[in-house]
């Protein structure tokens, strides 16, 4: 079974085919040979497919920040137990980010359309709006104008509905 | 002479000024919030003095905590950096008040600024010209007014800056919602919800002019800054000079700046912005009473040091340079690294610095207040540092530029160090023309290339921090290894 990654946020599979004499993974559709080489801390070596690269990487939580050859990439693992990203797909939307309420543009009880607008928010000096993905009846607003929220606060619970006809 | 100054910040700009302090043989005294604690500006200080406020970035706007800190420490004088207190005339007057020197310009001259539409008529009156503009009390005849002088248009807090508050506003129908919107934020961010609207120049660039004034009505200038690169109305990228400015052009936007800055008899640095429309007419913007985030570009093109240079002015000393002895040499570029996903519409991103390498070389400058080891909250603004280099020419400074944030290494959290370099290497960038809409008109080719041969690295090197993976792959026998520990 293979090991399930997101590279800057795409959905990448990795299979180990073997170890010897050099490790073979599958990364995607590609075969590569890899083999690990020593390195200070902080920073790593391994050689892919014969080519040797050097860089530093840095965990931080569930995600592994790279630094190589003047490119920054993130790696997250994907847990078994892990749903999709924060989008208004999900019937909990919560915030990717601490900030405040500067817009409520739906009430309990509406039916939304997919892209109808939900909240607008400000996170730092940033103003986004969340819009729902797809049909749904709001169920219940979390926070009001001028609400302060951390990260991962709940906002808005949608529950399913059908698209209705113009 | 100043013998000791309180620095009303944090972050990058602290350091900067605890910089000059230090050369220049005057004490400093820090403050901070409990979470900036082991801050490089705390640490840097010959003393600190911790603000007390549950928000930290309230901390940082508590005037009489932070006079009683400096009357404590028997400071003679604060500094407040940019942004936070530095252009709050109040704060300025309750300094003088206390019988302390505040490094800046006095009250008057902050409130007149302060005040974008009094600032406006201000520089009608010294024959400056103004972008077509509607001020008005009220919402209703914004609108009634909008249709005289055309969309697009331009909203502004009266009491703005920093991009807050702004907006474009295309057609009537977005007028309305638009102007309420901006008024709100304005309410948030000044306390002040007054809003106007002036015509939108399209493909405008940003210029502004560095000036120096005793008070007593002699000002320097100098010479230009180019702000044109920005995102979500913030720059990110500044130089000096204006590239391709023709020498009368630029003669006649300096000047403009000067007789502005004489009339108001303004003391200290200065800074007057500009748009500059295509067909070369150019527009008084406002007048950011403070140093700039940007100026050490300014810094590095005349030979000065700015912060010496205020401080000096603050102390009562005349200015130390006459305007003929200012000639820029050679071209210097600025970016601000930033915590924020460049790919994601440049949201702020929040972390903690795991590992921080700084790159050092001759003709470059990073001015920092960053740390291993630290995290970067949403509770300050997400300038984490800036790069500066400096040229013979402009296409010297951006490649030592563009070469030096390729070698930096800031991992623990997104930056936009990645996205910077492709800036300063697009062919556009080098060959311009530049407008403040470049980065959004270039967004698609300013897109990470794809490198499959790297990427796969980085993907390996990224798994092998994984001790399940790891163990799959080097340590387990080979009937184990293909059994992965989180798949679905």
């Amino acid at each position: 079974m293979p090991y399930r990654v997101q590279l800057d946020g795409r959905d990448i599979e990795v299979q180990i085919l073997g170890r010897r004499p050099l490790l073979r993974v599958r990364i995607g559709a590609a075969e590569h040979s890899v083999a690990p080489e020593p390195a200070a801390a902080d920073e790593f070596a391994l050689a892919v497919d014969g080519v040797s690269y050097r860089g530093w990487r840095c965990t931080v939580g569930d995600e592994v920040h790279v630094r190589l050859d003047g490119r920054t990439y993130l790696v997250r693992f994907v847990r078994r137990d892990a749903k999709g990203g924060g989008t208004a797909a999900q019937d909990e939307i919560c915030a990717s980010m601490p900030g405040v309420v500067v817009g409520v543009h739906c009430e309990p009880g509406q039916v939304v359309q997919a892209g109808e607008r939900l909240l607008t928010l400000e996170s730092m000096k940033l103003q986004m709006t969340i819009v729902a993905s797809r049909a749904a009846r709001v169920q219940a607003l979390h926070v009001a104008p001028e609400t302060v929220f951390e990260r991962g606060a709940l906002l808005v619970s949608l529950a399913p509905e059908e698209a209705r006809d113009p | 002479m100043l013998r000791r100054v309180l620095i009303a910040n944090r972050g990058e700009i602290a350091c900067r000024i605890l910089r000059t302090l230090r050369a220049e043989g005057v004490a400093s005294v820090a403050v901070y919030h409990h979470e900036d604690r082991a801050a490089p500006h705390v640490q840097l200080a010959d003393a600190a003095v911790r603000l007390e406020a549950e928000i930290p970035s309230a901390a940082y706007l508590d005037q009489a905590q932070i006079v009683a800190a400096a009357k404590h420490t028997d400071a003679d004088a604060i500094h407040p950096g940019y942004g936070f207190l530095s252009e709050n005339a109040t704060f300025a007057e309750r300094v003088a008040g206390a019988g302390l020197t505040f490094v800046g310009p006095d009250a008057q001259a902050m409130r007149l600024m302060g005040d974008k539409i009094h600032a406006r008529a201000f520089a009608l009156e010294q024959g400056l010209a103004v972008a077509p503009s509607i001020v008005a009390s009220d919402a209703g005849s914004v609108a009634a007014q909008a249709a005289q002088i055309g969309f697009p248009l331009l909203i502004k807090a009266a009491a703005g800056g920093g991009g807050k508050g702004m907006r474009i506003v295309r057609s009537a129908t977005e007028l309305s919602e638009s102007l309420r919107l901006a008024a709100a934020e304005a309410q948030r961010y000044f306390g002040d919800g007054r809003v106007y609207a002036e015509r939108y120049i399209e493909r405008p660039r940003h210029i502004e002019v560095q000036v120096l004034g005793d008070g007593r009505g002699n000002v320097v200038h100098l010479f230009e800054r180019e702000c044109s690169l920005q995102r979500r109305y913030q720059k990110i990228i500044e130089e000096s000079p204006a590239p391709n400015l023709p020498g009368e052009l630029r003669r006649a936007i300096c000047a403009a700046a000067v007789r502005l800055a004489s009339a108001a008899r303004y003391r200290n640095a200065g800074t007057v912005e500009f748009v500059l429309a295509p067909d070369g007419s150019f527009y008084f913007l406002e007048m950011n009473t403070r140093l700039q985030v940007e100026h050490p570009v300014t810094e590095y093109v005349l030979g000065v040091d700015l912060v010496a240079e205020q401080l000096r002015i603050a102390a009562g000393g005349a200015l130390s340079m006459a305007q003929r002895d200012l000639e820029p040499r050679g071209h210097a570029i600025e970016c601000r690294i930033c915590a924020e996903e460049a790919e994601h519409e440049f949201r702020p991103a929040t972390g903690r610095i795991g590992i921080l390498r700084v790159p050092e070389g001759a003709n470059l400058r990073f001015d920092g207040g960053i740390r291993a080891g630290q995290a970067i909250t949403p509770a300050f603004d997400s300038l984490l540092a800036k790069l500066v280099a400096y040229g013979a020419s402009r296409a010297a400074a951006a490649d030592t530029l563009a070469d030096a944030l390729r070698s930096t290494v800031l991992l623990g959290v997104p930056t936009n160090i990645d996205y910077l370099e492709r800036v300063l290497r697009h062919p556009r960038f080098r060959s311009g023309p530049l407008h403040t809409g470049f980065l959004s008109e270039y967004a698609q080719e300013l897109l990470p290339h794809e490198q499959p041969a790297p990427a796969a690295a980085a993907l390996l090197a990224a798994l092998l921090t994984e001790p399940e993976f790891r163990r799959a792959a080097l340590e387990v026998p080979e009937p184990y290894a293909s059994i992965g520990p989180w798949h679905n």
